[in-house]
C-alpha cells in the first residue's frame, strides 16, 4: 500500500524541480492539495511517496499587472487561492467572467484552500471556460526556464490524452490574460455553470464568452467557450468566426444556434443530446441578452 | 395553526441535547474511545453476484498489528440477519449476492493495518450473470438468488371488477412511474464500539432504532442468550430508517469477542453507499378510470419493486405502499398486485415514508392527469373521491375515524399559494416558466396488522429525587428528548431540573418497540397517560403518609409536591426527600399494543395523518432546472406536543422529498454503485430549497378520540414529489412520470425568440 | 542524490513535529505530514466536535477555522497546518455560548446535530470576515455544510437573524 512518505516544502521552483528530478514518478506537485486529497479518497490516483508543495515558493500567489511597452496583462500566480481570486480588484476589473467563475467552484471552504492552478490543473475545472475567453496564456517552468503556453492549445493537446492521472512533468507558475485597456464601448461577458443542484455541484455544462457589439446589433469581436462534465473546455472558433461582423437578429441567432450545435457535435461526438441544446440555448440567450442590455 | 415560535409560545423550547449539540461536546456513539481499542474493517464482496471458491486469511493473520480476522467459519449463532427474515449472511460462504456483501472482517491496531489486511485476504469467485433489473428478476431465464427464487413477496388486493368498469369510464389514463434508488444520507454513517465485559457480556455502542431488536438478533447470530448483550444506541446522527436494521453491529461484536478488546468500526462514506439500505426504486402502473362528473370507479396498480440482494423490510415496505397505492379516495373497484423481487442491486429496505413515497407519487399523478382530461379543477376533483370521516380504510379495513384528508384538502386553500395559483403567473424572463401544484396524501402509522407492535415505558422516582422515565426508543434527532420533557412538564407542572430521561440502553430501559413507523410520539404519550394516574397516587399516598397532608390537596410542583395551606402556596417536601423515605413503591410499569384494525388486513393500517401540500416552481427552459420556490403544507395529526419538533420534521422531510424529486439517485451500473459519495449523490444544499415553509397544523380530532398526538416523522416527505411535478406541469405543459426529474425533459429551443407569450415545449409528453 | 539539508524537508515518517494552535493553546505533536488534520483533531487530540462524514470535502461536517477562515479539515495535511492557529468547534463559546449558536438552539437549527458544529464554524469564519453580512452572503457561506436533518428550515431562520 503506497503511502506518503515525504513532504518537501521547497522554497523556489529550481529546488522544487530537482526534487522532482530525484524522485520523478515517485514525487507530486501539491498546491492547495484539496483535487489531491479527494482523488486519493476516491482511488482514483495513485498516492505518491513524495509530495512537493508549492506553498513555500514565493511570489505565486500574486494578483498583478504588468506593463510593458508593446502589451499589458493580468498575471495571476497559479497559487493564489480562489477566494483570494474572487476578492481581487484587478480580477474584478479587467476578468469579470473569471471572479463569476471561481464563485460558482465548489464550496466557500475549498476556495479558501484550493488554488486557480490546482483548477486549470484537472483540465475540466470551471475557471477554464472563463480563462478560455479571456485569451489566457499559461507560463510553465520546464526546469530550465519558463515557457509560456497557450491555454487554448495546452486544453486541446491534453483533450487527447488521460485527463486524470498523467501527470504533468512541468509546474505552472502563472496566467496571464491580455488587458483591454481602452474598453472599445459596448463590451459583453457572460459566464453560467448548469450542475445538478444549485450550488457546490459538479458541472454538466459551462458556458463563458465575451465580446463586443459594433454599430447597432452588429457584433464585432467575439470568444466563446464551452466545458462541463469530464469534457475538457474548448473555443468555439466556428461559432466565433460565424458570429462575427453580424447582425443579432432572431434568424441569425436561430442560425447560430444550429452553429454551436454543430460544432460541439464536432469537438466531441460523445457530447449528450442534453448538452449540446443546453450550451447553445444559453450562448444564444446570453448573446440576446447582452443585446437587449445595449 | 400556522407553527411559528410565536403560535407555539412557551413549548417552544431548546431542546435538552442542544446546548451540547452546538457547542461540539455530545459524544455520539462513533466519537467514543476505549483504552487497547482495536479497529475493525469488514472485505465486501469484489462482484455483485458470484460463487465464492475459496478464502484464504493466512498473509492478512500474519501480517503485524492484526489481532484476528474472521469469516463465516467463526459465527457461534446464526450466520444470518434481518428484521424480518434473517436471510442475509453476516458472512457469505457460498454466493455473494450484492456488492456490500461481507466475506470477512479484520481487527488490528490501527486503521490503516486493518485497511491493509483487507487487502491480504485472498477470495476466489467464480462470477455468475448479474440481476440488475427488476424485471430481469423475473425472466423465466435469470439465475435465482435464493432458493425460492427471485420473489420476495406478493400482495394482491382486490375489490369490484376494474376491468368491466374500466371498459365503461369516460376517461381511463393509464401511466407507468418510477422512482429512483434513494440514499438516507445521514450525515454520521453507520459506526459503533463493541466491549466485551469482565463479566462475560457484550457492551454494544452502536445506531439503531430499536435497540432490543438489535439485541435479540446479535443474540442470535453470537449464540447467547440476549441478556448477556447491553446494546447502548442512542444519540445517533441521523437515520431515517436507515440504521434500523442492522449494520456494523454483527462484525464489531464477533470481532471484539474473538479479540477479547474493545473494537470500533465506523464505515467511510463510501462504504456505508454500497453496503447501506436505500429507499426500493418502484415502478408503478396505473390505469385509473372515472365517470363524467369525475367520480373515480376503477383503479388497476401493479407495482415493481427492487428490494435489492436480501429481504430486510422488503415485504412489509410492499404491503405499505399496496395500501398507499389506494389513499384517501373512495374508489368501487380496485386492484392492486405488488412484487418485491430480488436482484443483485444494493438492498433496499426501510426509509422514511416505507413505500408511501413512491406510490403517492403515481397516484397524485393519475388523479391530476385525469383533471385534466375531464376539464375538472383538480382540487374539485379529489373533492368528489375523498373519504369521509367514518369510511373504511384503502384496503376496506376499519379505521379510527378520521377526517383528516378532508381538513387538509381544506386547509391549504388557506395558503398564499392557492390565491396565487388562480391567477396567470407572469415571469419576468421568458424562458423562466412558473407553475404551482397541490397534491395530497394519507399516511398509516404504527407497524400495520399482523405485525407485533408492542410498546411500554416505565415512570419513577429515582433515588435522586428526580421523576424519571424509561422508554425504550432512541433519539436521532427528530426530538424525542425535547418531546418527552414538555410532556413530562405538563404532565408534573415540575421544572426541568426535577426529570429525568432514559433512553438507548437496553439494560436500563424497558422494551417499547421501534422508534419508527411515526409511532414513537403517540406511544410515549400513551404511555404516560397510562402510568401518571397509579404514580401520583402512590406518590401522594406517600407524602400524606409522612406529613399528614391530604392527597387530595397535593400536587406536584417546581422542584416537590405542594398544598394550600391558608390560601398559601406551601411545598410540602422535595422530590428528594421522598426519594430518601424509599422508592420501591414508586415505580410503575405498562405495556401495551400499538392501535391495530380489527378486521386481518396484513399490513393494513387504523390510525392515519393527512396532509396536503402546495408547491410553486421556476423552470428554467434553457437548461431544464427546476427551482421550488415556496412549499406550504398542512398536516393533520392531532395535537402538537413539541412544535419545534413538529415543524422540524416537516421541513426536514419535505427537503427530502424534494432531493427525491429534483436530484437524488443512488445510481447503479451493472448492479455497482457509480455515485459512492456527496460529490456525485447529490442532496439539496441551502441554495436549493426555498427559505422559508409554512406547516398549518391541524390539532383538531374526532370527538372522543383517545390516541392523542399521531406521529409526523414521515408525513413531511410523501406527498411533495407529486406537488412539484403538478407544479412543472403547470408551468411547462410537460408531464413528468420518472423521478428525479430528467432535466432534458424541460428544456426547449429559444423561446425567447419566438413571439407568442407562453412557451409551449417541443415535445408533446414527458414520456 | 540531491543534499536535503538544503531544502525545507518537513519530515519523515513520524519523525515530523508539528506546531500550531488549536482553540489558543499551543499544540506540538509528532504527526506524519500528510496524516489530515481531522485525524489529528479528533484521533490524536480527541476532540470530537469536528465530525466526520464524506472525507472528501463535501459535507462540511469536518469545518474548522485556520487563521479565521473556514477549511474541511479532510482535505488539509498536518503540513499545511504549521506555524496556523486553528480553531474547532471547541473553541467555539467555550466560555460563554457564541450568540450564532445561542441562535442555533431557540430557532431550532438543528436535529441530530452531526452537521451542527460545522455550520456554526462556517459561520463564525465569515462572521470573522465581514461583520454584518447580508442574507445571501451567509446562505452563500454555507453552500459547503449539508444538512439533512431540517431541510434547513431552522438554518434560514438562523440566517434570518444574523443578517438583520
Amino acid at each position: 500500500m503506497l503511502t506518503v512518505e515525504k513532504v518537501w516544502r521547497p522554497k523556489d521552483l529550481y529546488d522544487a524541480w530537482s526534487i522532482h528530478q530525484t524522485y520523478k514518478d515517485a514525487s507530486c506537485f501539491v498546491s492547495g492539495g484539496t483535487w489531491l486529497r479527494t482523488q486519493w479518497k476516491g482511488g482514483l490516483r495513485h498516492i505518491s511517496p513524495h509530495l512537493i508543495s508549492l506553498d513555500q515558493i514565493h511570489d505565486m500567489d500574486k494578483i498583478e499587472e504588468k506593463n510593458t511597452s508593446d502589451r499589458s496583462e493580468l498575471l495571476i500566480g497559479s497559487m493564489t487561492k480562489l477566494a483570494d481570486c474572487i476578492k481581487h480588484p484587478l480580477l474584478n476589473k479587467y476578468g469579470s467572467a473569471i471572479v463569476e467563475a471561481c464563485k460558482r467552484i465548489a464550496a466557500p471552504s475549498i476556495r479558501n484552500q484550493g488554488t486557480i492552478g490546482g483548477n486549470i490543473l484537472t483540465k475540466t475545472g470551471d475557471s477554464l471556460p472563463a480563462l478560455l475567453i479571456h485569451d489566457a496564456t499559461l507560463t510553465w517552468f520546464n526546469g530550465k526556464e519558463f515557457e509560456n503556453e497557450s491555454l487554448e492549445v495546452y486544453l486541446s493537446n491534453a483533450k487527447y490524452k488521460e485527463v486524470n492521472g498523467v501527470y504533468h512533468p512541468k509546474i505552472l507558475v502563472s496566467i496571464a490574460i491580455p488587458l483591454i485597456k481602452n474598453k472599445p464601448q459596448n463590451r459583453f461577458s457572460f459566464y453560467q455553470k448548469v450542475g445538478k443542484r444549485e450550488a457546490f455541484t459538479p458541472s454538466i455544462i459551462t458556458i463563458a464568452g465575451t465580446g463586443n457589439f459594433a454599430a447597432n446589433k452588429q457584433i464585432g469581436t467575439c470568444l466563446l467557450a464551452a466545458g462541463g462534465g469530464t469534457s475538457v473546455p474548448f473555443r468555439l472558433t466556428s461559432t466565433e468566426l460565424a458570429l462575427e461582423n453580424n447582425d443579432l437578429t432572431k434568424d441569425f441567432l436561430q442560425h447560430i444556434q444550429s452553429v454551436i450545435y454543430r460544432e460541439l457535435q464536432r469537438e466531441d461526438s460523445t457530447i449528450s443530446e442534453y448538452k449540446k441544446k443546453v450550451t447553445a440555448n444559453l450562448i444564444v440567450y446570453h448573446l440576446f441578452s447582452s443585446l437587449k442590455n445595449l | 395553526m400556522l407553527l411559528d415560535q410565536d403560535s407555539a409560545g412557551d413549548k417552544w423550547r431548546i431542546r435538552p441535547d442542544g446546548k451540547e449539540k452546538v457547542t461540539g461536546k455530545l459524544r455520539y456513539l462513533t466519537d467514543m474511545t476505549f483504552p487497547n481499542m482495536l479497529y475493525g474493517r469488514v472485505l465486501r464482496s469484489d462482484y455483485p453476484h458470484a460463487r465464492i471458491i475459496s478464502i484464504d486469511t493466512l498473509k492478512a493473520k500474519a501480517l503485524e498489528g492484526v489481532v484476528s480476522v474472521i469469516t463465516h467459519e467463526d459465527i457461534p449463532g446464526l450466520n444470518g440477519f434481518g428484521i424480518s427474515n434473517p436471510d442475509q449472511p453476516v458472512f457469505c460462504f457460498d454466493f455473494v449476492r450484492y456488492e456490500g456483501d461481507a466475506i470477512a472482517a479484520v481487527a488490528a491496531t490501527t486503521p490503516e493495518i486493518a485497511e491493509e489486511a483487507l487487502h491480504l485476504i485472498e477470495v476466489e469467485y467464480d462470477k455468475l450473470p448479474i440481476i440488475d433489473s427488476a424485471e430481469k428478476a423475473l425472466l423465466p431465464t435469470a439465475p435465482k438468488l435464493h432458493s425460492n427464487g427471485n420473489i420476495l413477496h406478493e400482495t394482491d388486493y382486490c375489490r369490484g371488477n376494474t376491468e368491466a368498469v374500466l371498459g365503461k369510464c369516460v376517461c381511463v389514463i393509464e401511466e407507468t412511474y418510477e422512482t429512483p434508488r434513494q440514499m438516507h444520507t445521514y450525515l454520521e454513517t453507520e459506526g459503533g464500539i463493541f466491549v466485551p465485559e469482565k463479566d462475560g457480556r457484550l457492551t454494544v455502542y452502536a445506531p439503531t432504532q430499536h435497540g432490543y431488536k438489535d439485541r435479540m438478533q446479535l443474540g442470535r447470530i453470537l449464540g447467547v442468550p440476549d441478556e448477556r448483550i447491553r446494546v447502548i444506541s442512542s444519540p445517533i446522527g441521523g437515520s431515517f430508517g436507515g440504521k434500523d436494521e442492522l449494520n456494523v453491529q454483527p462484525y464489531g461484536a464477533l470481532l471484539s469477542l474473538s479479540c477479547g478488546k474493545p473494537v470500533k468500526i465506523h464505515y467511510s462514506r463510501w462504504e456505508s453507499v454500497k453496503a447501506g439500505l436505500k429507499r426500493h426504486p418502484m415502478k408503478i402502473t396505473m390505469k385509473t378510470g372515472v365517470d363524467a362528473n369525475g367520480k373515480v370507479l376503477a383503479h388497476e396498480v401493479t407495482i415493481l419493486s427492487d428490494t435489492g440482494a436480501y429481504s430486510t423490510l422488503g415485504g412489509p415496505v410492499l404491503n405499505f405502499a399496496t395500501e398507499h397505492a389506494i389513499g384517501p379516495y373512495q374508489i368501487p373497484n380496485v386492484v392492486v398486485k405488488g412484487k418485491a423481487v430480488f436482484t443483485n442491486n444494493g438492498v433496499s429496505g426501510e426509509f422514511r415514508g416505507f413505500g408511501g413515497n413512491q406510490v403517492i407519487f403515481a397516484l397524485e399523478g393519475q388523479i391530476d392527469r385525469l383533471a385534466e382530461k375531464l376539464h375538472i379543477d383538480p382540487w374539485e376533483l379529489r373533492r368528489r373521491n375523498l373519504r369521509n370521516l367514518n369510511d373504511l380504510g384503502p384496503l376496506g379495513q376499519r379505521v379510527y375515524p378520521t377526517n383528516g384528508a378532508f381538513e387538509v384538502w381544506e386547509a391549504i386553500q388557506r395558503s398564499p399559494l392557492w390565491e396565487k395559483s388562480k391567477q396567470d403567473l407572469e415571469s419576468s424572463d421568458r424562458w423562466i416558466q412558473r407553475g404551482i401544484g397541490f397534491s395530497m396524501a394519507m399516511h398509516g402509522s404504527g407497524l400495520g396488522f399482523g405485525i407485533p407492535d408492542p410498546a411500554g415505558g416505565i415512570l419513577r422516582l429515582n433515588n435522586k429525587g428526580k421523576i424519571e422515565v424509561a422508554f425504550g426508543h432512541e433519539e436521532f434527532g427528530q426530538g424525542l428528548l425535547g418531546t418527552l420533557e414538555i410532556l413530562l412538564l405538563d404532565h408534573f407542572n415540575c421544572e426541568k431540573e426535577d426529570i429525568h430521561i432514559v433512553i438507548g440502553d437496553t439494560d436500563l430501559v424497558p422494551p417499547s418497540g421501534s422508534s419508527t413507523a411515526s409511532r414513537t410520539t403517540n406511544m410515549v404519550w400513551q404511555a404516560l397517560n397510562r402510568l401518571k394516574p397509579q404514580f401520583l397516587s402512590a406518590l401522594y399516598e406517600k407524602v400524606e403518609n409522612e406529613t399528614g397532608v391530604n392527597r387530595k390537596d397535593l400536587k406536584t410542583g417546581s422542584g416537590g409536591i405542594w398544598t394550600y395551606k391558608n390560601g398559601k402556596k406551601v411545598r410540602v417536601m422535595t422530590y428528594g426527600e421522598v426519594a430518601k423515605l424509599g422508592i420501591e413503591d414508586l415505580e410503575f410499569s405498562t405495556k401495551f399494543h400499538y392501535p391495530v384494525t380489527p378486521d386481518p388486513v396484513m399490513g393494513g393500517h387504523y390510525l392515519y395523518t393527512c396532509t396536503s401540500v402546495a408547491a410553486e416552481v421556476e423552470v428554467n427552459v434553457l437548461t431544464g432546472t427546476v427551482k421550488v420556490v415556496a412549499i406550504d403544507h398542512t398536516v393533520a395529526a392531532g395535537p402538537v406536543i413539541n412544535p419545534m419538533g413538529y415543524l422540524g420534521q416537516i421541513e426536514g422531510g419535505s427537503i427530502m422529498a424534494l432531493g427525491f424529486t429534483l436530484s437524488e439517485d443512488a445510481v447503479m451500473e451493472s448492479s455497482e454503485y457509480i455515485t459512492l459519495n456527496l460529490d456525485t449523490y447529490v442532496i439539496p444544499t441551502i441554495l436549493d430549497v426555498p427559505r422559508s415553509q409554512s406547516v398549518d397544523a391541524i390539532e383538531k380530532l374526532p370527538d372522543g378520540d383517545p390516541f392523542g398526538p399521531r406521529g409526523v416523522g414521515e408525513v413531511g416527505s410523501v406527498a411533495l414529489a407529486p406537488a412539484i411535478v403538478a407544479a412543472v406541469k403547470n408551468a411547462t405543459g410537460t408531464w413528468i412520470t420518472k423521478l428525479p426529474i430528467n432535466k432534458e425533459k424541460l428544456i426547449c429551443d429559444l423561446p425567447y425568440l419566438n413571439n407568442e407569450k407562453k412557451v409551449g415545449i417541443t415535445h408533446d409528453s414527458g414520456r | 542524490m540531491i543534499q536535503e539539508d538544503k531544502f525545507m524537508l518537513v519530515e519523515e515518517k513520524i519523525q515530523y513535529v508539528l506546531n500550531f494552535t488549536l482553540n489558543g493553546e499551543e499544540i506540538s505533536i509528532a504527526v506524519h505530514p500528510s496524516r489530515r488534520l481531522v485525524d489529528i483533531i479528533r484521533t490524536d487530540l480527541d476532540l470530537t466536535g469536528t465530525k466526520i462524514s464524506c472525507e472528501i470535502g463535501r459535507c462540511g461536517a469536518c469545518m474548522v477555522l485556520i487563521d479565521g477562515i473556514p477549511h474541511n479539515s479532510c482535505l488539509t495535511m498536518a503540513y499545511q497546518c504549521e506555524g496556523k492557529e486553528i480553531e474547532s468547534i471547541e473553541g467555539i463559546g467555550k466560555n460563554k455560548l457564541d450568540p450564532i449558536q445561542q441562535c442555533f438552539l431557540e430557532e431550532g437549527a438543528f436535529q441530530c446535530g452531526y452537521c451542527t458544529p460545522g455550520m456554526i464554524v462556517s459561520l463564525k469564519g465569515l462572521l470573522n470576515q465581514n461583520k454584518s453580512p447580508n442574507y445571501d452572503e451567509i446562505e452563500q457561506s454555507l453552500a459547503g455544510n449539508l444538512c439533512r436533518c431540517t431541510g434547513y428550515g431552522g438554518i434560514n431562520r438562523v440566517i434570518k437573524r444574523l443578517s438583520k
